[in-house]
């Protein structure tokens, strides 16, 4: 069931729909969509053969610009797309690249820059990371301290970031660090491009809640950055990236990720047991599945209504979808543990990591799932934050 | 704080929390070490006679010793060994083997209990294992899951359907010694660290002594009544966690500043922890009333409101504590996720919150 926005049917997507479907079908094997599927992790080695298949299609960079290398889709095109590849279980990609760091590029870069980086990140060759929090610097990023100090030929970096997704994969960092203090905390922030080979770089992993290895601490011990590595002016990283921070907001509801919860919760909802019992035969249970589904529908509905108008700012709205998109995810993942109950709880790291799929395995991925989750409302801007952008809108400043 | 408890039972329960503490502290100590020194104490006995190596106490004992356990997430058989075999199996020891209870209470020689067939079914009430008597003989086929420190026991008590020719089928509990031939254990870890196995029989030959119980409406009454018991342990312990929870919020956001403030002067943040704080409060009022009902259907519904709002507001509260630490909080190296871990083991054991919604609203 897919609902459609007029830009939608507009552009009649119906047929790129089942194009797309075709292309995922033939490029993500049915053991590895088995398992993304149930929320197990893909491998990089997986990940990078996705990519590399979506990039010889020239569908890897949608949002960018046709003459970057990008697909240059409406956003509505791309809706589907991301939609079709979370229901058939495609792995997702490091997005650090291809969503953050790319983007900035084409609008802040210098040709140099361009085409020094952008083929790596379109090709896959090319893993990087968003230095962006630090320990003291969460919420309240504008309070980074990582220091940026001007030498000859460059900059000495010195300080550390954290959470850093991928860090460990990444051959590069897009890093915020303070090259001077201005009147206010935003001003002096300078966006770098660093080597991650580069002598005094160090990655810590930081293990997550399921057990896996995703995040990461960073530390810069006198790192030498090169000026050519400096995106955009000195100073002026908070501008750039305010501007790179749009539509992008819409997908991050992530509707396609939450009809795949639902998805696997309807197919565990509808499964008989030894006793011919099923889970849906409990009226709680098909209560709460009438209710998730009421709230993916307005999710969705939503999203599509902000598709609609993509000229218009979407400061609340982009803040909404990010609080209920999320919102959903958790309460998914939560529901699917209670009804697979105390099978829910067996737990084996390497069970999890483990291209065998076994969908009768004895470890189920979904509690760790849940666990990694319950990030989701703290990434990206916390959910509180999210709330407070939303009423800064609606009644000015506190 | 109105504890809601009395003089003897505060010292029980702060001398729970210091041996707890001491435990927890102390790095060096294996999850076997930690056990060993329990059982020394006598906490597997907590609930069963002197005479058994425990010390007679009532369920709040029982209640305020698994709240140490939770709010210092010791990983151990406690709730599976003190509270759903323990009593269980004081009731129904024949007499002159009462070694077996004391072997199990020491910790020498622990027992386990097999009930559960199906996730769905976490009641056990549906039991397809089957025991057959042959010319004295019993033969035991079938299949458990879920048993809590199956793989540590020495004698597993097992529901079984009895094929007795001539008399209906009956629900018995059967002594399995774990090296019999035909028993295959799967052994496995939950999220939280915590041991269960899975368990076949195949034909297990059994001799005639192994049947106890020989009435089967008290073999179904006996598992619920361990299971009820094991309920207002997981509850206790749940109310550990959460109080161990709220207190390293509370200090972590009066710490943690962002925008030149502590996080704990933000409006949001004030009444988020003042919301744990009620919610903890509930499921310790809940806790003890449970816990301290004797009447026999009054208790049953007080342990099922227990149990709902474990799943309901107990969990919220430990996807709050990790929310209120940020990123931080669902990083392993971090301890206030691995309560949001106990909580979860704790809410799918025994039967979700709708598990038992629906049976205390089909009272109505």
């Amino acid at each position: 069931m897919h609902w459609q926005s007029a830009r939608m049917r507009g552009e009649n997507l119906e047929a790129f729909r089942a194009e797309a479907r075709r292309f995922i079908d033939a490029n993500v094997s049915p053991s590895l969509a088995r398992r993304v599927l149930l929320g197990k992790p893909a491998s990089l080695v997986e990940i990078k053969e996705w990519h590399a298949a979506l990039h010889r299609k020239g569908w890897v960079a949608p949002a960018w610009p046709e003459q970057f290398g990008g697909a240059g889709w409406s956003l509505a095109k791309r809706w589907v797309f991301e939609e079709e590849c979370a229901l058939a279980g495609a792995p997702p990609l490091s997005v650090q690249g291809l969503v953050t760091v790319g983007p900035i590029l084409i609008s802040a870069g210098n040709e140099v820059q361009q085409k020094r980086y952008l083929p790596g990140i379109l090709d896959g060759s090319a893993i990087w990371c968003q230095g962006f929090s630090e320990p003291d610097a969460g919420s309240d990023l504008a309070s980074l301290s990582c220091r940026a100090t001007p030498v000859a030929g460059g900059y000495r970096v010195d300080g550390t970031k954290i959470w850093t997704t991928h860090g460990h994969w990444a051959d590069y960092c897009l890093l915020l660090a303070r090259t001077s203090s201005g009147a206010r905390k935003q001003e002096g922030i300078t966006t770098l491009i660093v080597d991650m080979k580069a002598a005094g770089v160090t990655v810590r992993p930081i293990i997550t809640l399921d057990g896996l290895h995703v995040l990461n601490q960073c530390f810069f011990d006198d790192v030498f950055v090169p000026s050519e590595d400096r995106i955009g002016e000195e100073g002026k990283a908070w501008t750039i990236l305010k501007s790179n921070i749009g539509h992008e907001r819409v997908l991050v509801a992530n509707p396609g990720f939450a009809k795949a919860l639902n998805r696997r919760l309807h197919s565990l909802a509808l499964h008989s047991d030894s006793t011919g019992r099923r889970p849906i035969d409990e009226p709680r249970i098909r209560d709460r599945l009438a209710l998730l589904d009421v709230r993916l529908r307005a999710l969705e509905a939503t999203a599509l209504r902000v598709l609609d108008h993509p000229d218009l700012p979407v400061t609340p709205e982009a803040s909404m979808l990010k609080v209920r998109g999320t919102e959903l995810q958790q309460d998914y993942t939560r529901l699917i543990g209670e009804v697979l109950g105390d099978a829910s709880l067996p737990y084996d790291p390497q069970a999890l990591e483990s291209p065998d799929e076994g969908e009768d395995s004895l470890y189920d991925a979904n509690t760790p799932t849940y666990l990694f989750l319950r990030k989701a409302s703290i990434s990206a801007g916390t959910n509180e934050i999210q709330r407070d952008i939303i009423a800064r809108h609606l009644l000015g400043p506190a | 704080m109105i504890d809601g408890l009395s003089d003897e039972q505060r010292m029980l329960a702060e001398t729970a929390l210091d041996t707890a503490a001491g435990l927890a502290a102390d790095h060096n100590r294996s999850g076997r070490e930690v056990w060993a020194r329990l059982t020394g104490l006598g906490w597997a006995g907590a609930l069963t006679s002197n005479a058994s190596g425990g010390f007679g106490g009532t369920l709040v004992d029982l209640f305020l010793l698994s709240r140490a356990v939770g709010y210092h997430l010791l990983t151990t058989p406690f709730l599976s060994s003190a509270a759903l075999v323990a009593p269980l199996l004081e009731k129904i020891v024949p007499a002159g083997t009462d070694r077996i209870l004391r072997a199990h209470v020491s910790g020498e020689a622990p027992v386990a209990l097999a009930y559960e067939e199906t996730s769905g079914d976490p009641a056990g009430a549906h039991v397809a294992t089957r025991a057959k008597i042959e010319r004295g003989v019993w033969s035991l086929a079938g299949a458990k899951r879920m048993v809590l420190d199956g793989a540590d026991a020495r004698i597993l008590i097992v529901s079984a359907m009895v094929e007795d020719p001539g008399v209906r089928d009956s629900l018995r509990l059967m002594f399995v010694p774990r090296t019999a031939e035909g028993v295959e254990i799967q052994n496995y870890r939950l999220i939280d660290g915590s041991r269960a196995a899975d368990i076949r029989f195949d034909n297990v030959v059994l001799d005639e002594s192994a049947a106890i119980m020989p009435s089967s409406l008290n073999a179904a009454l006996a598992i619920d009544e361990a299971i009820l018991t094991a309920t207002v342990s997981a509850v206790g312990e749940a109310l550990g966690s959460l109080e161990a929870c709220l207190a390293q919020s509370i200090e972590h956001i009066k710490t943690r500043q962002q925008f030149d403030r502590p996080l704990a002067s933000f409006q949001v943040l004030r009444h988020r922890v003042a919301d744990m704080y009620i919610a903890v409060e509930e499921l310790r009022s809940l806790g003890l009333a449970a816990a301290r009902s004797e009447d026999t259907i009054e208790r049953e519904s007080a342990i099922r409101a227990a149990k709902i709002h474990l799943g309901h507001a107990g969990v919220w509260v430990a996807e709050q504590a990790v929310q209120l630490h940020g990123a931080m909080g669902v990083s392993e190296e971090c301890r206030i996720g691995h309560y949001l871990k106990r909580i979860t083991v704790l809410d799918r054991l025994f039967g979700c919150a709708d598990f038992h919604i629906a049976r205390a609203g089909a009272r109505f």
